[in-house]
């Protein structure tokens, strides 16, 4: 009966024990899923990409890898992860922001690159001990599909550039004379070529449609009635 | 002055009339939950919808692997285990593998190669004939379910580059699932 007892507490050790190594391990997941980025040439874009933790007690989360596989001639996407390192509490799940961008040298839409983000799990410290060996962590690893898509028409900037074209043309236009804003004229040869006539008394310069002419006239008159004067 | 007043007047009417209205309708609500009519009875369709998303987790049965004592050129056989399972996800995934560098515990210097560990499916092998740990991770095709026949056993062996220090070293292995 004793030794019963014994055999059956023995066994009860031998489950908790197991248990135990069980538990040891961090019991790190993932949600299922292979994120698919289809990322315009110049820009970014950012998934998201969830891990969980199974233990009823808090683990730490530690980003340990990012990796892209280089295509020769190309100019790799620019991956980054947000949080790089955390805690994932029991039973709740962690986000962390997958964000590629796409370099535009080299790269053509189409281009199609594979790679993967490890996240590790970083509470259990196994250690290979001081006799040395290997620890083994746990860890779970996300693949990424990142495909190049055409840039994006910045319809703001264009516009803008537009407008600015357009601003150039209307100056230009303005100072050659062309286009004239109010009555006033714009170079002072103009000027010029409109009150000779008055001098001289010859034709007159046609008219325009200015507040200053009349002023202009008077002035130019005045000169003439004078000469007439001293003609009597 | 006069229309003043009156206009005070009558906001100050609509005020009351719309307080006592507030109450009045405060006061038939109280009633109307007190004087529930015995026997009668209601009920409520509740339509619940919850999205259970796939997981898989990574859950190994040993973190320790102790190769002992080897000498310099030689090698140990690939005999020490590790599983890997995924119980608790709902979802079968890929098992991928890596490695750190060796380093000398006391000064956590870089020593040597991953690629002196060597991992297979089966045990017994030898080193060079299984499959060398790599910097970055390789996926070992290995399929990791949910249920406790399908879990991946992973054996490992190492070798001692010859001409190498006598000293304690450790490795890193990262084990990882991926659905």
């Amino acid at each position: 009966m004793n030794g019963l007892r014994h055999f059956s507490y023995f066994l009860l050790l031998a489950i908790l024990a197991g248990s135990i190594a069980l538990v040891a391990d961090a019991q790190i997941g993932e949600v299922a899923g292979t994120p698919h980025f289809n990322v315009s040439l110049g820009s970014t874009q950012t998934l998201n990409y969830t891990i969980l933790s199974a233990a009823n007690y808090p683990i730490g989360f530690n980003v340990s890898q990012i990796h892209i596989n280089h295509i020769n001639n190309k100019t790799d996407p620019v991956v980054s992860v947000s949080p790089m390192r955390g805690i994932i509490q029991p039973h709740t799940p962690v986000q962390l922001n997958v964000t590629v961008y796409m370099p535009t040298t080299n790269n053509t839409p189409g281009d199609v690159w594979h790679g993967y983000v490890s996240v590790v799990a970083t509470s259990v410290n196994s250690t290979g001990g001081s006799l040395g060996g290997a620890s083994v962590q746990a860890g779970t690893l996300k693949q990424l599909y990142i495909a190049a898509s055409p840039a994006k028409t910045n319809w703001l900037m264009i516009g803008g550039a537009v407008v600015a074209v357009i601003i150039v043309i209307v100056a230009v236009l303005h100072f050659k004379g062309i286009l004239k804003f109010g009555g006033k004229p714009s170079r002072p040869s103009a000027r010029k070529a409109a009150r000779a006539p008055a001098r001289k008394g010859a034709k007159r310069a046609p008219k325009r449609a200015s507040k200053r002419q009349p002023a202009r006239r008077k002035a130019a008159r005045k000169p003439a009635s004078r000469q007439r004067r001293r003609r009597r | 002055m006069a229309k003043r007043h009156n206009k005070q007047n009558s906001w100050l009417n609509i005020g009351i009339v719309a307080g006592v209205s507030a109450i009045l309708l405060s006061y038939l609500f109280v009633l109307d939950n007190f004087f529930v009519p015995v026997g009668a009875t209601s009920t409520n369709a509740v339509v619940a919808n919850v999205v259970v998303p796939a997981t898989c987790f990574t859950v190994l049965s040993n973190i320790n692997l102790n190769f002992g004592s080897v000498s310099p050129g030689q090698s140990t056989t690939v005999s020490n285990a590790v599983m890997d399972n995924d119980l608790v996800g709902n979802n079968q995934a890929n098992a991928f593998i890596d490695g750190t560098n060796w380093v000398v515990i006391t000064t956590s210097a870089v020593n040597y190669l991953p690629s002196n560990t060597a991992w297979n499916g089966v045990s017994g092998g030898t080193v060079t004939s299984s499959n060398a740990l790599q910097l970055s991770f390789a996926n070992t095709n290995f399929v990791v379910g949910t249920t406790a026949t399908t879990n991946a056993l992973f054996y490992f062996g190492t070798a001692v580059p010859s001409g190498q220090q006598a000293d304690a070293y450790s490795q890193t292995i990262n084990i990882e699932n991926s659905c």
